[in-house]
């Protein structure tokens, strides 16, 4: 797909976008508790 | 004259006057950290201070204290209270209830009228501006009235509080008097903004109109932050001795634990609190309206004072929950007298006020869609952010503890509702708030997308990312709730409140970034102010009502979370209200000031109104007569 092709392909934009949306919150979540010394695993349940 | 008069080069001017006036407010502050003498009104209250106690008081000082500044703070017996008949608590509530609702609206109107007023410059639109101008036109009686509130709270503090009052101003000293320094300046700037309107309309004048519209906002804002200082350091004292010695440094009187959260919940909420008021002074004009051009003008400003008041509201519960989360830090004796004792079932009006605030919110946004052509396309959507609006709004209400006899309790099976208790605690009702702070956004979000269809090329990916954040931040919401709300400890269950209020915030800032983005070269399509319906307009009525009540009960909670102290832990309070009073007093008290401020609002609209309104001239005379 050559320059901004990929912009007309809809499922390839949904399946782009929906995968990077949920990698940010899946990160986020970390990151928040992270912070707070709340370490998850990879699974989102408490580390202990 | 004044038309003659050139400003010559005054591109400069504007920053030279801010940076000299910041300049002069920080000098001022910085003095308030000075040392043991921080000037006359210290002198004067340190002389008072020196002077022996009445005899029959215990107010006065250690026997070993070098200097009056040093003393601890007075500890008044009941006979120390003046009586004046009434209930000295009920007169100062009541005051210093009006006096916040009116310093509220006032300190709130300049902040959004400035920003109206750049986009008007920006824009080169001249409804904006004269918008602007109305905006402050409404707001100038309010001033007085404000003035005059402060005045008999600060009397009524001195005579019915006065060793208390000795104590705060020993404590705070000079810092007082850069508070009457900042009214004046206030005063002094706010008139000449809103008199030098039409002077400085155009060109480098303009500039000079918006910073002093800058400059005005600046003392009015630090001026809360003074006066938020004072209640701040009444819960949670700082700069002081464990028997109220003040160090001295009043910065550290003032930046107590509970400065910072309370600064930005008042200034987020006087936002929305003026926002809503003006939406309603729009919809008295608006329905009074007799030509198609006023009601366009009125639905106009009705609409924006809306998005004030909703935008401003949506990051409020946060900062509210951020200065709970202080409170409980500070004193967790403190979190639970507001939270889980007396107070707790007033969390239970909070939700309902909170409530009705988002739903009249809303509905305006629904009604005003049908201003424009292009709404068509998202009215399939408003009955399901209606349903999510009401099901969390029930959750939201419902209670833990029930007050029950003991045979409702046999009746229930116990204590609590086997199904519906789940829905009393806090992961529930923080899944609640989310999702109708969320869905009032996508409301917003429709609304502004209403009147327009996007031309970018990438519109499909940027209404996929708009959605996918919807989805990933409602799932968040409601995992963090479900999950770590139920099956985690304690530790989890509050520290994923934070990730769902983050999800939220980044739906509301993604949304407005990238439907900014999105904007860009849209084709707008036509719009019909002034044909909204009238019942929209009574939604702009029930939201400064809902919000004045709900500052009513929310700082009946603040304050009474001190039980018996003045100020807490250090001096206490022995008068005869030193008790938290019930729940069914408060509430008329609310309502009675509720009442009141709607009463003088309703007062200054009028006023407002009257300036702009001229006598017909009699029958055969010339107006010029008539006005002769």
């Amino acid at each position: 797909m050559s320059g901004q092709g990929w912009l007309k392909n809809r499922l390839v934009v949904w399946l782009g976008v929906l995968l990077l949306t949920g990698l940010f919150f899946y990160g986020l979540d970390h990151f928040i508790m992270g912070i707070q010394g709340l370490p998850l695993h990879l699974d989102l349940t408490p580390a202990q | 004259m004044v038309a003659c008069f050139r400003l010559p080069a005054l591109g400069r001017l504007p920053a030279i006057l801010v940076a000299l006036l910041l300049v002069a407010l920080l000098g001022s502050v910085a003095g308030l950290g000075g040392g043991p003498d921080n000037g006359l009104i210290t002198q004067a209250v340190a002389a008072e201070a020196s002077t022996p106690p009445a005899a029959g008081t215990t107010a006065g000082t250690a026997p070993d204290a070098a200097t009056p500044r040093a003393a601890p703070a007075p500890q008044p017996q009941r006979g120390d209270y003046p009586n004046i008949g009434v209930s000295s608590r009920a007169v100062v509530w009541l005051v210093a209830q009006m006096h916040l609702y009116f310093a509220a609206f006032i300190l709130a109107v300049p902040l959004f009228v400035l920003v109206i007023e750049w986009i008007g410059v920006r824009s080169g639109d001249p409804r904006y501006d004269e918008m602007a101008h109305e905006f402050m036109r409404v707001s100038m009686t309010a001033y007085s009235l404000t003035a005059l509130f402060g005045g008999t709270l600060a009397l009524a503090l001195f005579l019915l509080y006065p060793q208390f009052m000795a104590y705060m101003m020993r404590v705070f000293g000079a810092q007082t008097l850069v508070y009457a320094f900042l009214f004046f300046a206030e005063t002094t700037v706010v008139y000449t903004y809103y008199y030098s309107w039409d002077a400085l309309r155009y060109g480098n004048r303009k500039w000079l109109h918006l910073t002093l519209g800058l400059v005005l906002n600046i003392a009015g804002t630090t001026l809360l932050f003074i006066a938020n200082s004072w209640v701040t350091f009444m819960m949670a004292p700082s700069g002081v001795s464990d028997t109220g010695v003040p160090s001295g440094n009043i910065w550290a009187a003032m930046h107590g634990p509970l400065w910072d959260p309370l600064n930005l919940h008042r200034f987020i909420a006087n936002i929305a609190f003026g926002g809503a008021v003006v939406g309603a002074y729009a919809a008295y004009k608006f329905l009074s309206a007799r030509s198609d051009a006023e009601r366009a003008h009125y639905d106009w400003m009705g609409y924006t004072s809306n998005f004030i008041a909703i935008l401003a509201f949506l990051p409020l519960p946060f900062a509210g929950y951020w200065l709970m989360a202080e409170i409980y830090a500070y004193s967790q004796q403190m979190g639970i007298t507001a939270m889980g004792g007396i107070l707790a079932w007033l969390f239970v009006v909070q939700a309902v006020l909170i409530g009705t605030i988002l739903l009249a919110g809303n509905y305006y946004l629904w009604s005003g869609m049908s201003r424009s052509e292009g709404a068509g396309r998202y009215t399939w959507m408003i009955k399901y952010i209606a349903a999510v609006l009401v099901v969390c709004f029930l959750i939201w209400v419902t209670p833990h503890t029930l007050i029950l006899s003991a045979g409702e309790i046999r009746q229930l099976g116990g204590a609590h509702h086997p199904l519906l208790a789940p829905l009393g605690i806090m992961p529930a009702k923080n899944i609640a708030v989310n999702l109708m702070l969320i869905a009032t956004f996508l409301s917003f979000q429709l609304y502004r997308r209403a009147d327009k269809v996007i031309t970018v090329s990438w519109a499909p990916l940027g209404n996929a990312l708009v959605v996918c954040i919807y989805l990933f931040a409602v799932v968040n919401v409601v995992f963090a709730g479900v999950y770590y709300g139920y099956y985690t400890n304690t530790v989890y269950k509050v520290g994923s409140s934070v990730m769902q209020v983050v999800s939220t915030l980044t739906v509301i800032i993604s949304g407005v970034v990238i439907d900014s983005l999105m904007f860009r070269g849209a084709r707008k399509l036509e719009s019909h102010w002034g044909q909204v319906s009238n019942r929209s307009q009574y939604a702009l009525f029930a939201l400064p009502i809902a919000f004045t009540w709900l500052m009513a009960l929310m700082g009946y909670v603040r304050s009474s979370v001190r039980t018996y102290w003045h100020v807490y832990t250090i001096m206490k309070d022995n008068s005869p209200d030193n008790f938290i009073p019930t729940i069914g007093y408060a509430g008329n008290m609310m309502t009675l000031a509720t009442l009141l401020f709607l009463l003088l609002v309703l007062f200054v609209f009028w006023v407002a109104s009257l300036g702009t309104t001229r006598q017909a001239p009699p029958d055969g005379s010339t107006a010029e007569e008539g006005a002769a």
